[in-house]
């Protein structure tokens, strides 16, 4: 769940960044433009969404549904909703320091590696796409295709990556509609499908991702209440604000 | 004793077969039991200290002061230590001696993620310390820096294979570091806590860890010098040196001083249990077998037999029971030795706490022949027993009291 729920962080930044990416002019087909549009989207903006979680594991079903906030590169918040038994326990990550939070425990300082370790295990990490390093570690090759382009990322041989290749496939404005991680040996690791698109302050946003592992197991996730370019405050993303939600309840 | 009494007292014992077989299988087991015991005890001591002395440890460590107590490359020795050191041992006799340097980590592959410890190696004076060249099973030792060798068993569980890129973190500093390794080879763990440990070359941790020097020196002695006592010159030849310990077999594993120590006198309570339970357990059938024969001994003596000679009866019933459960326990327990002490006992089922303590992944057990004359108190303890009280009583009956109460 600790894992997922950090993934979830990373991929709402992400999308949170292609969406404003979409509303720019589509450059020629350069590979590497068309990927630093990509990292260009963790540019900046705030971002507030509330995510349901379906995690299908070894044929059962969780759910579970959290609230989160984004400030920047460099701040994030996670809220756990549900289930009850978690409600008010989540993660904070100011930086490269990363906390979870638990009314009965308090908060416990997790591993920075643990922010790299967010998107789809060990591949481009949430550092890597929010300082826009992903092209620096990557060759990229571009293909135009008739919904958009098809990205495909080999790791430089120095790259402290672990996967064989990545392949994005890129609507024409834009938009990620799938990415899929290859093992070494050429064998699918993970996916992610994004879907229901819908249009929100001029940006347009996946509310709908679908990540599905080797193993079979999957997580569903959607967005509601989507909200983007509030006025959160930095001192927000502070450890006292989960203390602060067990005193209001 | 005459032969006629031997063949009586053989005789009465297969008169009831079950009881017999029952008194015999009681000091058998015992026997057993306290063979293997001590085989095991013993080979577990001395299986595990092979396995770390020759392939993991070396024979003993030099190490700065209080890196024991907090061990992280900030408390490495300096590269003006490591040099000192060096040519302070210079005179010591010894395999090699190399340096090494050691933290805390991560690995990553694209199947799974799993905490390491990093150990920068030289790679050739590491050959002359540990056998861990010789535990490659696949692909090839380290050549050159941005390789690493992984256990089989890691590797299997994160799905990795020779070849292929995995990434590596280091602690160090309160921060990390993160680098692409290509792994050169697997290497079979011979102890489990060598399980998690990924041998990279020393100069890849150092500029990891942005640390110079090494967290250990690693000395490997010949075959037949005594470990401790080289350890001890070692001290001496480095007790002008500020800030720099010499760590021992049992420094470096705690455990095994808590085994070792006292590890003979440990045993004797369970070796006076397991005695005494046998004993007893004999005594309690051959009392009642003497109970059960009192008319037969009345008229035995009635008819001209010494009381005397009823009583080495009973003695010798005894006597042939403990030894017959002495040579088929002992020897199955002998056996059992000899056949672990080549094949060996594997230690898998205790992987978790083995790890933390430095237990070999496959124990040897010892056969040594003095485990023979433990057993062997066991039987003389239960003839003792067994005889005493039956022999005693027999050696006290009237025969017409006998023949009326039996």
């Amino acid at each position: 769940m600790r894992r997922r729920v950090i993934w979830v962080l990373a991929l709402t930044v992400v999308l949170v960044g292609l969406s404003a990416v979409a509303q720019e002019d589509v450059p020629g087909l350069d590979p590497y433009q068309i990927l630093d549009r990509v990292n260009a989207a963790w540019q900046g903006d705030s971002f507030h969404g509330i995510i349901t979680l379906d995690i299908v594991l070894g044929g059962q079903t969780k759910s579970h549904k959290v609230e989160v906030w984004t400030l920047g590169e460099e701040l994030a918040l996670i809220r756990v909703l549900e289930p009850e038994i978690d409600r008010n326990s989540g993660y904070l990550q100011s930086g490269d320091d990363l906390w979870f939070y638990s009314p009965d425990v308090g908060a416990i300082s997790l591993p920075s590696m643990a922010i790299g370790d967010a998107l789809f295990g060990a591949g481009p990490s949430l550092e890597d796409l929010s300082r826009g390093t992903l092209s620096e570690g990557f060759d990229v090759d571009a293909e135009e295709t008739e919904t958009g382009y098809f990205l495909t990322l080999a790791p430089h041989p120095d790259a402290a990556v672990v996967y064989g290749k990545l392949e994005l496939l890129v609507s024409s404005d834009y938009v990620m509609k799938r990415l899929i991680y290859y093992d070494q040996r050429g064998g699918v690791v993970q996916t992610a499908d994004f879907s229901d698109v819908i249009d929100i302050g001029g940006r347009r946003f996946a509310t709908s991702t679908v990540i599905e592992d080797s193993y079979g197991d999957r997580t569903i996730q959607r967005i509601e209440d989507v909200q983007f370019d509030l006025d959160l405050d930095v001192a927000f993303f502070n450890l006292d604000t989960f203390e602060s939600w067990g005193e209001d309840e | 004793m005459n032969r006629t009494l031997w063949r009586m007292a053989w005789r009465n014992l297969w008169r009831h077969k079950q009881r017999t077989i029952l008194m015999i299988a009681t000091v058998g087991i015992g026997s057993l039991v306290i063979l293997v015991l001590f085989g095991l005890s013993d080979g577990l001591v001395g299986s595990m200290t092979a396995t770390q002395m020759d392939w993991n440890q070396g024979s003993f460590q030099i190490r700065a002061a209080g890196y024991a107590d907090d061990p992280s490359p900030e408390l490495a020795l300096t590269p003006e230590q490591v040099e000192a050191a060096i040519g302070a041992l210079a005179p010591l006799r010894k395999a090699g001696i190399t340096p090494r340097m050691e933290t805390g980590g991560m690995i990553r592959t694209a199947y799974g993620t799993d905490g390491v410890m990093l150990r920068g190696i030289d790679p050739f004076k590491e050959s002359q310390v540990t056998k861990l060249d010789s535990l490659i099973i696949e692909g090839r030792y380290l050549d050159s820096e941005g390789q690493v060798l992984l256990s089989s068993s890691l590797a299997e569980d994160l799905d990795i294979r020779v070849g292929e890129r995995v990434v590596l973190l280091a602690f160090a500093g309160g921060g990390t570091e993160s680098r692409a390794f290509t792994v050169a080879g697997l290497y079979e763990p011979a102890s489990l806590d060598l399980e998690k440990v990924a041998m990279v070359s020393i100069g890849d941790v150092r500029e990891m860890t942005g640390i110079s020097g090494a967290t250990s020196l690693a000395v490997g002695l010949p075959k037949g010098v005594s470990a401790s006592r080289s350890a001890a010159s070692a001290e001496r030849l480095l007790a002008d040196q500020a800030d720099v310990v010499v760590a021992d077999y049992f420094d470096l594993n705690p455990f095994a001083r808590f085994m070792i120590a006292g590890s003979t006198l440990k045993m004797i309570p369970f070796v006076l249990m397991i005695s005494l339970m046998a004993g007893f357990g004999v005594a309690n059938t051959a009392f009642y077998s003497v109970l059960e024969r009192t008319r037969e001994f009345g008229v035995m003596t009635a008819v001209g037999m010494s009381r005397k000679l009823l009583a080495r009866l009973v003695l010798l019933e005894s006597t042939m029971v403990a030894a017959i459960g002495f040579l088929l326990g002992g020897g199955l327990g002998y056996w059992g030795l000899l056949y672990l002490s080549r094949k060996g006992f594997s230690l898998s089922i205790f992987e978790e706490i083995g790890r933390g303590v430095g237990l070999p992944k496959v124990i040897y057990a010892s056969s040594s022949g003095w485990y023979w004359v433990a057993a062997f108190s066991v039987v003389v303890f239960t003839a003792l027993t067994a005889a005493w009280y039956p022999a005693r009583r027999v050696n006290r009956l009237e025969p017409v009291t006998a023949i009326r109460e039996g």
